[in-house]
């Protein structure tokens, strides 16, 4: 992400060289709002390992996971002209749209049993350098946080649990789960915010 | 719970709420009332936006994967499926000399609007000619004279010529509206349309902007 869309946006796109980092996501969404599905395909090309990450992680299927992936991108290509770049990353955007989504599917069907063989990807190579930067640094922060905020915030994450079936779940009074997720979110924004600007900056 | 006391929650519970939102952690009675919330406050907006941000990054600690080589494919195949006439169309407008892009969902929704502005230069140039005609019989039927006749005339130029002018704006507005119909029939993409009207965003909620309208 910081390589990816760290790019000044007054910058013209001729004057950078690599082939991949030449666009910046803002850039792209505003192709895709023209209709250019090569747009589309490269933001799919950048983004859709470490979102179907996210979402086999969530849904612990992959059939859903592509299901749902596959909504997403199409959401993008109905939405991408109401996309506004003052009010966070494209980015932020796409796991907002692929959480909400999983979150909603995994409720509907939260009266069946979850899978409990929770499917995981084996190879992290072809990725950009830059997403496996981003991991350690997220990781190292979340290993930062002490285990209630841990786990409160890897419930609701991942699991798609709301604070009351977290405080169902771990035995423990409402008001302290929404304390120990509060300070756990607001502990990883400190920890991130000195290290990944472009990861949390809402502006521009 | 928090439904039931709505009316007692203040601004600054709303603000605590938002971190738990930004994670789907809040019930949905929760979730409904700082929707509500959330519509008429701008600084919650903004928090919530810095929230899903830090939200957002969490993602990262999921395990790449890779989904079926296919996948890409649909997408795009069902991309270009939906681009026509029946679904969306981004136009942009030249709005007070700033140009804006949006994004409208069918052909009909921009059909009538633009035909608004056609209507309302039809209105005008038949409301100017009603009044020009009804000063002309005035003038020669009745008992007008003197400073009264002279004015009565200088009013019936005046609505003359605006008659003129809002004729010319209709038929530009049906010329423009016959060719942006055109574009759209074609499919030829964006088109460029100058119009002093207010278009609506389509399918969006606060303030229009897609982030909250993920779902949240």
């Amino acid at each position: 992400m910081v390589i990816l869309t760290g790019i000044p946006r007054d910058l013209d796109s001729t004057t950078l060289q690599p082939e991949q980092a030449q666009v910046s996501d803002v850039h792209l969404l505003h192709s895709i709002a023209r209709r250019d599905e090569q747009a589309l395909a490269s933001l799919y090309d950048r983004y859709h390992r470490i979102l179907f990450g996210l979402l086999v992680r969530i849904l612990s299927s992959r059939e859903e996971a592509e299901d749902i992936l596959q909504e997403v991108f199409l959401q993008v290509w109905r939405r991408a002209a109401d996309f506004d770049e003052h009010r966070g990353r494209p980015f932020a955007w796409l796991v907002s749209l692929a959480r909400h989504r999983a979150i909603d599917r995994l409720r509907l069907h939260s009266s069946l049993a979850r899978a409990s063989v929770r499917e995981t990807g084996d190879d992290v190579s072809d990725t950009a350098q830059a997403t496996l930067e981003q991991r350690e640094i997220v990781a190292d922060a979340l290993a930062q946080l002490t285990d209630e905020q841990k786990q409160v915030l890897i419930l609701a994450y991942f699991e798609g649990l709301t604070q009351a079936e977290i405080a169902a779940r771990l035995g423990v009074p409402l008001p302290r789960v929404r304390t120990h997720m509060r300070s756990g979110m607001i502990r990883v924004r400190e920890l991130l915010s000195g290290k990944v600007e472009s990861l949390l900056e809402t502006k521009g | 719970m928090i439904a039931r006391v709505r009316a007692l929650i203040t601004h600054e519970d709303y603000k605590e709420m938002l971190t738990l939102h930004a994670l789907t952690a809040l019930s949905s009675d929760d979730q409904r009332a700082l929707r509500e919330h959330l519509a008429t406050c701008d600084e919650c907006g903004a928090e919530l936006d810095r929230w899903r941000a830090t939200a957002a990054a969490l993602a990262y600690t999921a395990t790449p994967v890779e989904p079926s080589a296919e996948v890409r494919g649909n997408i795009l195949e069902s991309a270009r499926a939906e681009t026509g006439y029946s679904l969306s169309v981004p136009l942009e407008l030249d709005v007070r000399g700033k140009t804006i892009t949006m994004h409208l969902l069918s052909g009909e929704q921009i059909e009538t609007l633009a035909s608004g502005g056609n209507a309302a230069h039809l209105a005008l140039f038949t409301l100017t000619c009603g009044i020009g005609a009804t000063l002309a019989v005035a003038i020669y039927a009745g008992g007008v004279d003197g400073h009264i006749k002279s004015t009565f005339w200088a009013v019936f130029w005046a609505m003359t010529v605006l008659a003129v002018y809002f004729a010319v704006m209709a038929t530009r507005d049906a010329v423009k509206n016959a060719r942006l119909e055109r574009a759209i029939r074609n499919e030829t993409g964006t088109v460029k349309m100058v119009a002093p009207i207010a278009l609506p965003a389509a399918e969006t909620d606060r303030k229009g902007k897609p982030a909250t309208s993920a779902g949240s």
